[in-house]
C-alpha cells in the first residue's frame, strides 16, 4: 500500500516535470488513490501559469520557491476534465474531509461523494444534490450545473450529522 | 493448564472482547456524545446497546458450543444455566437497541416514531433482515419463559431455539453502518470474532458428532432390565478406548430409530472399560417410556460428549460423601466403580421410594461399598424411613464436613440438600452437583 502511494508520488513528480517542459498551456491529471478511504492524491499543472504546482492531500514533496503547493486539505482540489469541473469528497466520522468548494456561475459539477467510515451521504438542497445514503466504502457521482451564484451549504442528511458539523460550502462565483 | 487457570482465561478472554468492543464504540461513538443534543446521545447509546446485545448472543453461542476448552473447566450444566440467565437478560433488554435509536433519530429529524421506523426498514441498509432476526430473537426468549416452556415438547422448543443461529445471521450485516464497525480494524475485527464463534459453534455443535460417529460406530448391544421403571442400554463400537470419559459424566444421545431421535443426556452409568458403555434411563416421560420397547441390539445411535464436572477432577479432599435419590445413581455408580477399586474413603447415601425401586444393589455390594439406604415408603426393618435430612445426614455421615459431597438426584431433592449444606457450612466447592438442566 506504502509503495503504492510513493508510486503514485513519483508518476505525479514524473508528470510534472515533464508538464514543465511541455508547450500544452493547460495539462490536468488525475492519479486514482491507491486504497479506498485514502484521500485521493491529485495534481494540477498548470503549466501556463508560472509552472504552478499544486498538491493536494500529500507530504511537500517539491519545495521550489516558484511552485505554489497548496496544503490546506479543507478546500476541494477542482480537476477540470472537458469543461466540467469535478471534485472528490470524502466522508468519515461525522465530518467531510472538504469543507469547501468553488465553482464558476455556469459551471458543469461532477461531484463524487466516497464514504469511507460511517453510514452517510451528500446533499445540496438547492441544486438537488442527493448522493443516496452510502456505508462505508461506498461512492456515487453526481452531475448538476452550477446556474446560481452565492453560498451552499452541502451536508449529511443521517441523524443530527447536519447539526454535528457534518457540513461544507459550495461557492459558486 | 489447571481448570482454575482455563477460568481464569477464559474470563480474561470476555473482557479482552469487551473493552475492544468498548474502545471502538467510544472511537466511532464519542462525537456523538461530544455534541450533546439529546437526539446524538440516545443514538450513542443505542448503537452501544447494539454491540452489548450481539456481544451477548455470541456469548450464548459460545456457552452452548460444547467447546471443550469451554466445557470441562465450568461443565455443560453450569454453562447451560448461565445460558438462560443470559437469555432473560437479553429477552428484558433487547428492545432497548432499536427503542433508543428510532428513539434518538425521529428526535433528531423531528419526526415520529413510526416513520422513523420505516426509514430504518426501507433506506437503511440490511436493517429489515435485522428486524426480523431480533423479532426471531424475541420469539425464542418468550418460548424458553419457564411457564410457557413446560407447555411445549422438547421438540418445539428445540426446533425454535434453532432458529437463533438464522436470527444472529440475518442482524449481522446491518452492524456495520455506524462508525463503530464500517471500516479498518473494528471491520476486521467484528468479522474476526463473529466468524470464530460461528465456526466453533459448527465444528464443536455439529461436525464433532459426525466425526464421533463415523470413528466409532456406535450401536446398542444389549438392552437390560434394571427395575420395574430402569432400563440399561449397553454400547459398544469400534475403537471404543478412544472414546474418553470421566466416571461421572455424560452424554447426549440420539437413537437413529423414530421415536427416539431427539438428543437427550444420559448419564454412564460404568467407568471406562475400553469396551463398552452403559446408559441406565428410568421411564420418566415420553422419550424414556420408549427405550425398552423401540430399542433391541443393532440400532444406531449419534453421540455428544463426554460433558460434565460431576467427577473426582472436581474434588478438593480424598473423602466422599455421596448422596444418590432414584435414578440419580447412575454418575454415582460409575465415580464408586472406580473410587472402590482404589479403596478411596466413600460414603453414600442412597435414597428411593421402595425396596424396588432401587437398582444396582448387587453391582454395588460387589464393589464392597456400604450403602445407608433410604426409602420414603415400604422401608425394611434396617433401612433409614422418610427422606434425607440433616438428621440422617449427621447421624449416618457424621465426618460430612471434612468431605466433598456429590449430589444427583430429583432437582427438588438437590435444592434441598445443597440449601441445607450450605446453612451448615460446607463451601460451595466441596458441594457437586449437575442439574440436567438441557
Amino acid at each position: 500500500m506504502r509503495t503504492h502511494l510513493f508510486g503514485s508520488l513519483a508518476l505525479a513528480v514524473l508528470i510534472t516535470a515533464g508538464a514543465g517542459c511541455a508547450a500544452d498551456s493547460n495539462v490536468q491529471v488525475e492519479v486514482e488513490p491507491g486504497t479506498p478511504g485514502m484521500p485521493g492524491i491529485e495534481v494540477e499543472v498548470d503549466a501556463g501559469a508560472a509552472g504552478g504546482t499544486q498538491l493536494e492531500g500529500t507530504p511537500a514533496v517539491n519545495d521550489t520557491p516558484d511552485a505554489d503547493i497548496n496544503l490546506d486539505a479543507e478546500v476541494g482540489a477542482e480537476v477540470m476534465i472537458g469543461g466540467t469541473k469535478s471534485f472528490t469528497v470524502i466522508g468519515d466520522n461525522f465530518k467531510y474531509d472538504v469543507k469547501e468548494l468553488r465553482v464558476k456561475k455556469g459551471d458543469t459539477v461532477r461531484l463524487t461523494f466516497r464514504n469511507a467510515e460511517g453510514f452517510h451521504d451528500l446533499k445540496i438542497d438547492e441544486f438537488g444534490v442527493d448522493t443516496g445514503k452510502l456505508q462505508a466504502g461506498g461512492e456515487n457521482t453526481v452531475e448538476f450545473v452550477a446556474d446560481e451564484a452565492g453560498t451552499f451549504e452541502y451536508y449529511c442528511s443521517v441523524g443530527s450529522h447536519r447539526a454535528m458539523g457534518m457540513v461544507g460550502q459550495l461557492i459558486v462565483e | 493448564m489447571t481448570d482454575r487457570a482455563k477460568k481464569r482465561l477464559l474470563l480474561g478472554v470476555l473482557a479482552a472482547n469487551i473493552l475492544v468492543t468498548g474502545a471502538f464504540w467510544w472511537r466511532g461513538s464519542s462525537p456523538l456524545l461530544e455534541h450533546g443534543a439529546a437526539s446524538s446521545v440516545l443514538i450513542a447509546f443505542g448503537r452501544l446497546m447494539g454491540l452489548a446485545l450481539q456481544l451477548a448472543l455470541l456469548v450464548q453461542l459460545i456457552l452452548i458450543s460444547r467447546l471443550p476448552l469451554i466445557e470441562k473447566p465450568f461443565g455443560f450444566d453450569k454453562l447451560n444455566r448461565a445460558h438462560r440467565t443470559v437469555g432473560y437478560v437479553l429477552l428484558a433488554s433487547i428492545v432497548l437497541h432499536p427503542l433508543l435509536l428510532v428513539w434518538g433519530y425521529s428526535l433528531g429529524a423531528g419526526t415520529d416514531a413510526v416513520t422513523q421506523f420505516w426509514e430504518f426498514w426501507d433506506a437503511w441498509p440490511y436493517v429489515w433482515l435485522a428486524v426480523i432476526g431480533l423479532d426471531l430473537i424475541l420469539l425464542i426468549g418468550i418460548l424458553s419463559l419457564p411457564w410457557i416452556r413446560r407447555k411445549l415438547k422438547y421438540g418445539v422448543w428445540h426446533g425454535t431455539h434453532l432458529l437463533a443461529y438464522l436470527a444472529v445471521g440475518l442482524a449481522f450485516r446491518h452492524q456495520f453502518s455506524s462508525e463503530d464497525l464500517s471500516s479498518g480494524w473494528a471491520y476486521r475485527y467484528w468479522y474476526a470474532l463473529n466468524f470464530t464463534v460461528f465456526g466453533v459453534l459448527i465444528f464443536f455443535r455439529f461436525v464433532r458428532p459426525f466425526v464421533l460417529y463415523v470413528r466409532h460406530r456406535f450401536a446398542v448391544t444389549r438392552v437390560v432390565p434394571e427395575s420395574a421403571d430402569v432400563t440399561s442400554v449397553h454400547i459398544g463400537g469400534r475403537a471404543m478406548e478412544r472414546f474418553a470419559f470421566e466416571p461421572g459424566q455424560y452424554v447426549h444421545v440420539s437413537f437413529l430409530k423414530k421415536g427416539l431421535r431427539e438428543p437427550h443426556p444420559f448419564s454412564l452409568s460404568k467407568a471406562p472399560d475400553g469396551k463398552e458403555l452403559r446408559l441406565s434411563i428410568k421411564n420418566s416421560g415420553d422419550f424414556t417410556s420408549r427405550v425398552r420397547s423401540l430399542l433391541a441390539p443393532g440400532v444406531k445411535l449419534m453421540l455428544e460428549g463426554p460433558f460434565g464436572r460431576f467427577t473426582e477432577r472436581a474434588a478438593e479432599t480424598d473423602k466422599f460423601l455421596f448422596i444418590a435419590g432414584g435414578i440419580g445413581i447412575t454418575p454415582i455408580r460409575s465415580m464408586l466403580e472406580r473410587l472402590a477399586a482404589r479403596e478411596a474413603d466413600v460414603a453414600l447415601i442412597y435414597a428411593n421410594r421402595s425396596p424396588k425401586d432401587m437398582v444396582f444393589k448387587d453391582e454395588l455390594g460387589a464393589m464392597g461399598v456400604r450403602v445407608h439406604e433410604v426409602y420414603s415408603q415400604d422401608a425394611p426393618p434396617g433401612a433409614e424411613r422418610g427422606f434425607v435430612d440433616e438428621e440422617k445426614v449427621k447421624r449416618l455421615v457424621p465426618d460430612f464436613l471434612e468431605r466433598d459431597i456429590y449430589i444427583c438426584g430429583p432437582p427438588v431433592m438437590m435444592d434441598k440438600l445443597v440449601a441445607m449444606f450450605r446453612a451448615l457450612g460446607v463451601p460451595k466447592r466441596r458441594l457437586h452437583f449437575e442439574k440436567f438442566s438441557y
